[in-house]
């Protein structure tokens, strides 16, 4: 029976789409959506660092924070897609993003609710202006809206589970590397920005 | 009770299915399999019946799944009814300029999943507010499928597009509801919140978008 099965799922899951008739663009659909926060870097590490900063400040601010995030982020997104006012060193401002979150999770900042959703909101804008400018260019948008929501939150979710269990075991050392790393990854990017 | 509804739905409704669909010629259940791939094939459709699923899970009384899953049924079978005078309410007040009628059957489910996003983030306790959210969910979904295969509504449609919605949706719903009651109560309501604002970003966004383009 297990042997059954395992052939079923390996089958199931290795099965692909014919090709044949595939329209060429870079943004195709979910699978590209949900892709693009995950490998772009510079996306993840923002996004997993306010959920790890979330989790550090404890309290409501767990989920007031990842669930701020994605709204406005719908707000940049939105601002992009109706080209209604064009942003400037988004590029820059991302990375940016990342450099501060990395050392407010070093620096374990636990700023008023109010100021830390203010704080993200401003990064969230410029994250989903870069998501939204996408948008128009996929071949199935809708799908592509979905996959990089959910990515988006799964990232969210990721952080605020590694957050909670290393709050939980009094890891500070953990939250130090995390925040390091994620500050040096930002320094990188914004040399990028610049080159 | 709930290891006996964990073992009808995972067990008796999907062998129902499968045998019904081997002893039957094809032109008699594509149809029904159409409805039943209607409901995998589209992700907001999905996203709305996870929602959906964590605004129910704290229900204190199992009995309260039957009057839900009762509610649905009526409400899903009503609209289907009444799809004609829905129609000419929408038409009569030119609801269907803005989007455009061909988008129609996807719009709803944007709103639908704004509204499912809005209760989530209120997480209500009260059951008045989950069957408010049973009523709108099941009108939708049936509205939707009305709009992809119209047809005059009789108990023959049981088995045909609108039976295999129903039946996916149902079986959908349930699994999902006795999975996430594995999980800890206090876990599920920030996971409530949080999804609650991705699928009211991914209903505005769809929304707008679909104005625009």
């Amino acid at each position: 029976m297990i042997v059954i099965l395992s052939i079923f799922f390996i089958i199931f899951f290795s099965s692909i789409d014919a090709n044949a008739h595939s329209l060429v663009s870079r943004s195709s659909g979910f699978g590209n959506g949900f892709s693009h926060p995950i490998l772009g870097l510079d996306h993840f590490l923002a996004m997993f660092g306010v959920g790890i900063w979330g989790a550090q400040m404890g309290g409501r601010r767990i989920w007031s924070l990842p669930m701020s995030f994605p709204l406005i982020m719908c707000v940049g997104a939105l601002i992009a897609i109706t080209k209604v006012y064009s942003f400037v060193f988004v590029e820059q401002i991302i990375a940016l993003s990342v450099i501060v979150l990395g050392f407010v999770v070093f620096f374990k900042w636990s700023p008023n609710e109010l100021i830390a959703i203010i704080i993200i909101s401003v990064f969230a804008l410029f994250h989903g202006y870069a998501h939204g400018y996408e948008l128009p260019k996929a071949n199935d948008p809708i799908s592509f809206i979905i996959g990089f929501v959910l990515s988006t939150g799964l990232i969210h979710l990721l952080g605020i589970g590694m957050g909670c269990i290393f709050n939980k075991f009094h890891n500070k050392n953990f939250f130090k590397t995390m925040g390091v790393l994620i500050a040096i990854f930002g320094i990188s990017f914004l040399f990028k920005a610049y080159i | 009770m709930s290891k006996t509804l964990f073992f009808i739905c995972i067990l008796i409704l999907p062998c129902f299915v499968i045998s019904k669909l081997f002893f039957m010629p094809s032109s008699e259940y594509g149809l029904f399999e159409s409805g039943m791939y209607n409901i995998f094939n589209n992700y907001l459709l999905l996203l709305c019946l996870l929602g959906l699923a964590l605004l129910l899970l704290n229900t204190k009384k199992n009995m309260t799944h039957l009057y839900f899953f009762l509610t649905f049924i009526f409400f899903y079978t009503m609209t289907l009814i009444f799809i004609d005078f829905i129609l000419e309410v929408i038409f009569s007040n030119n609801l269907d300029y803005l989007w455009g009628f061909d988008k129609f059957p996807l719009v709803v489910l944007y709103f639908l999943s704004i509204f499912l996003g809005l209760m989530l983030w209120f997480n209500p306790i009260k059951n008045l507010f989950k069957f408010l959210s049973i009523i709108v969910f099941s009108s939708i979904i049936s509205f939707h499928v009305a709009l992809k295969d119209i047809e005059l509504f009789t108990i023959k449609s049981l088995i045909n597009f609108p039976g295999g919605n129903l039946l996916i949706t149902l079986w959908l719903g349930a699994i999902i509801i006795l999975v996430l009651k594995l999980f800890n109560k206090n876990n599920i309501q920030i996971i409530s919140k949080i999804y609650g604002s991705w699928i009211i970003v991914i209903g505005i966004m769809s929304a707008i978008f679909s104005l625009i383009y």
